[in-house]
């Protein structure tokens, strides 16, 4: 995977539909459709990528607008910035990474896995608040987004080697469900606390 | 990749692979060097390779463009087009130099009485 056969230069434009059967390395910037089903995508540095990506890797290190599904693994690095959402039956976030947008790790088919959504897609309301400049915002939710990446890719490789692991079970549990509706349930809860 | 470069000659950072199919455009101010199949169009301000695996169904603008490949479509270079002995080309030529390999196959037209 190392050496990708083709290479888009950092002066290098294309818009349209980009697809084939070996590593592409993105220096430069893509527009449209890239599709390497068995391949890699390797978006460097000063890449630039909005495309609708579909892939058996994609490694982010730069900037990707658009909707991203992996066969395999999608990793953002610490330099990528990345809005769209990413299906794959393994997301790995870098701490560092911008990011904003779905993660849906369970599988490759958008369309099958739904019911993770409304969990997920509830928190990302609750982050953006009034829409404050994307800047700000990813940045403060990177270490979330990062978080609850990992456990989740554990997990399904868990599924591939059957280890027990007993950690992330628990940190699951603790984590997605109880944040949204709680915002006021919490101040209720704690107030009893006291009362008991 | 087989060619020879000339001295001084900047080395192309980009290539298209064999297997890759572009379907669109490419522009951008960096030599590229193309082994897959584009369609669309080209318009770079450096050197063009089309080497021989590469197939091209596309205007190509460039400052020198040399073809190995086969290509149809219409070719416009700032500096010249070199179409080598393998290179397969059905278009127009639009260049201030050509030069044509024994071996190569070529239907067009070609106009060489360009202002630069």
């Amino acid at each position: 995977m190392g050496d990708a056969s083709t290479i888009i230069g950092p002066g290098v434009r294309i818009s349209g539909r980009l697809e084939g059967a070996e590593d592409v390395q993105v220096f430069g910037s893509v527009q449209g459709q890239i599709s390497l089903p068995d391949s890699a995508l390797l978006v460097e540095k000063e890449g630039v990528i909005q495309a609708e990506v579909e892939a058996a890797i994609v490694e982010v290190r730069g900037a990707l607008v658009g909707k991203v599904t992996a066969k395999d693994c999608v990793e953002l690095f610490s330099e990528a910035r990345v809005i769209g959402d990413l299906y794959a039956p393994r997301v790995i976030v870098h701490g560092g990474a911008l990011f904003k947008g779905r993660v849906e790790v369970e599988g490759t088919d958008p369309e099958g896995e739904r019911p993770a959504s409304p969990s997920r897609a509830a928190p990302k309301g609750r982050t953006t608040p009034a829409s404050t400049p994307a800047a700000a915002t990813p940045s403060s939710r990177t270490p979330t987004r990062a978080g609850r990446a990992t456990p989740t890719t554990t997990r399904s490789r868990t599924t591939a080697r059957p280890e027990p692991q007993p950690e992330p079970e628990p940190e699951v549990a603790l984590e997605p469900e109880p944040p949204l509706p709680p915002d006021g349930v919490e101040e209720k809860a704690v107030a009893v606390k006291p009362k008991g | 990749m087989g060619r020879v470069r000339e001295p001084g000659e900047k080395m192309a950072n980009t290539v298209i692979g064999s297997s890759i199919v572009i379907d669109g455009e490419i522009s951008g101010e960096e030599a590229i060097v193309v082994q897959g199949t584009v369609k669309g169009r080209i318009a770079i301000s450096e050197n063009l390779y089309l080497e021989n695996s590469s197939a091209l169904e596309a205007d190509v603008e460039a400052n020198t463009i040399e073809v190995s490949g086969s290509v149809t479509g219409n070719l416009s270079a700032q500096t010249r087009v070199i179409l080598k002995a393998d290179a397969k080309m059905i278009g127009d030529v639009r260049s201030p130099r050509i030069e044509i390999a024994d071996g190569a196959i070529f239907k067009g037209q070609i106009d060489m009485d360009v202002e630069r």
